[in-house]
């Protein structure tokens, strides 16, 4: 990256590129005293060229490789680029699979905003047991996960024609009695946490993004429906089960960092009223078409698939040239909008440095989804 | 709610979790009891393999290349597990289920050489107390409508 100049009456510090809780990035700050007059984010630092990966790999074989764009929310992910691929090569899928997808991409976000949940907590700098609290629960989900999938992260799981493999016996108690600890533990965050009186000064009025600006700039996920626009690709474009579930669009009115924390939160309890209603009222069927391990494209498909993933709206975009392999995919991740909306924080919003960290956990960055 | 109030209430909500049993697993004395399904090292059924090496074509990372056996004929899958991501996308594509996964995940090695698993390797999967000589019981989460905690599986 070229550096801007620097102007005499302000100091520029290099925040990074070690960050103690998230990955790594490299972060530029001018600072004026204690106030910073502009921040600088180093987009493409950890740049790992998963969109020139993956037009190396098969159609199968590209689930792998995407997952390691956010470990945190991988079923997310994937199930952007699986669609994608579903539509290019015209794959139908069974309707209890959608379900088992939905189910799965619920507990992923749960996964993911428990994790910046303690990130944010942590940041403030007073309460460091709510990280390891929000890391024990999160084990919770995990277990399910290895229940269900084989594995406790990365779970390569979604595959083009539906998933691959039916849920478990007993695995929909399990996801009731999960749920059902959860609920009561989120209730013990929200009287320890939120109604924090400390923890409310430190984030409340912190990072103002006004809706005109949020929309302006491009934010989305958590970011914003915290400033007060009402968008989420679940409700507005149904893809998976999401058509036939129940649940609602968590907005905030402030557009601080508080407003986020708290859509995040009430965003997990309808993530837990989703996975109690998929536990309820999955159909029967299978799970699975028989699609063939190198399936062949034809000539000159495009196709764009959009998920609401934890961090936002992913889109994933596929040409085929009639290979075995995508000719190019193009992923529009949410950590990038959202890096650009807090490169601008600091013109809109008088910002401090000690802030800072807040402001940054509260968009929930995942650097090396933001560079993929 | 009064200031005073609130700023109790934490402390209230927090101190019953001093009594919450220990979230920690003591690895290398215990060992969580994996699900059925827990993608670990491949065992490899020599008899059953027959040298198609679609596990080789499907792998993601490059990490099978199929090798001669002594005594055998064909050539049967390696796997280097310095690059595998046990995706398990070999097991799905094996016609005739000579590949499968155990939960076997101890792979530490000196060398990265060690890493690489010959077909003879891979045919047999070693007892777990040769690999971790300390370990004392086997405990899996269970989970309760209170809390989660450890109950013991196996006393070895």
């Amino acid at each position: 990256m070229t550096e801007p100049e620097v102007k005499p009456e302000v100091m520029r510090i290099s925040w990074g590129p070690q960050h103690p809780m998230s990955g790594q990035t490299r972060i530029l700050i001018d600072v004026d005293g204690e106030v910073v007059r502009r921040i600088i984010a180093d987009i493409g630092f950890t740049h790992r060229g998963i969109e020139k990966i993956l037009e190396k790999r098969t159609f199968i074989q590209g689930i792998v490789p995407i997952e390691r764009m956010v470990m945190a929310d991988t079923a997310n992910i994937a199930l952007g680029y699986v669609q994608a691929v579903e539509e290019a090569l015209g794959i139908e899928v069974p309707e209890r699979a959608k379900w088992i997808r939905s189910l799965i991409c619920e507990m992923g976000r749960i996964n993911s905003h428990l994790y910046a949940f303690g990130l944010q907590v942590e940041c403030t700098g007073y309460f460091p047991a709510v990280f390891l609290w929000t890391t024990v629960d999160r084990e919770v989900l995990l277990d399910l996960f290895e229940k269900l999938t084989g594995a406790r992260w990365s779970y390569s799981f979604f595959i083009p024609g539906g998933v691959r493999a039916d849920l478990p016996e007993g695995f929909r108690d399990e996801v009731k009695r999960a749920v059902k600890y959860l609920r009561r533990r989120f209730q013990d965050y929200w009287d320890a946490m939120v109604e924090n009186p400390l923890f409310e000064m430190r984030n409340r009025g912190v990072g103002i993004l006004s809706r005109e600006d949020a929309i302006r700039l491009g934010a989305t996920g958590p970011v914003l429906r915290g400033s007060g626009v009402d968008m989420d690709v679940r409700r507005d474009e149904p893809y998976a089960a999401y058509g036939d579930l129940d649940f609602k669009v968590i907005t905030e009115k402030e557009g601080d960092c508080f407003a986020r924390l708290k859509v995040r939160f009430h965003e997990i309890e309808q993530s837990l009223n989703i996975m109690e209603q998929i536990a309820d009222e999955i159909p029967g069927g299978p799970v699975r078409t028989k699609v063939p391990l190198f399936p062949r494209s034809k000539p000159g498909v495009e196709a764009l698939s959009r998920v609401e993933t934890a961090r936002g709206e992913l889109g994933v975009h596929i040409f085929t040239d009639g290979g075995l392999k995508p000719y190019r995919v193009k992923i529009n991740s949410p950590t990038l909008r959202n890096m650009y909306v807090f490169e601008r924080l600091a013109e809109l919003d008088k910002v401090l440095v000690a802030d800072l960290p807040v402001i940054l956990y509260s968009i929930d960055p995942w650097y090396l989804d933001c560079d993929r | 709610m009064s200031l005073l109030k609130k700023l109790v209430k934490p402390f209230l909500v927090v101190a019953p979790y001093v009594a919450r049993s220990s979230q920690t697993v003591k690895y290398p004395d215990e060992r969580l009891v994996f699900s059925e399904r827990f993608r670990g090292r491949h065992h490899l059924d020599l008899d059953k393999c027959i040298h198609c090496g679609l596990c080789a074509r499907i792998c993601p990372c490059a990490s099978i290349v199929l090798v001669p056996v002594e005594g055998r004929e064909g050539k049967y899958p390696q796997i280097d597990y310095g690059t595998c991501s046990l995706c398990g996308l070999c097991v799905d594509a094996c016609p005739r289920g000579a590949l499968t996964m155990t939960d076997f995940v101890e792979f530490a090695a000196y060398k990265r050489s060690e890493l690489v698993y010959s077909p003879e390797r891979l045919a047999e999967v070693p007892d777990i107390k040769e690999v971790l000589p300390m370990l004392k019981r086997r405990i899996r989460p269970v989970l309760t409508d209170k809390e989660m905690k450890y109950e013991v599986v196996e006393e070895l």
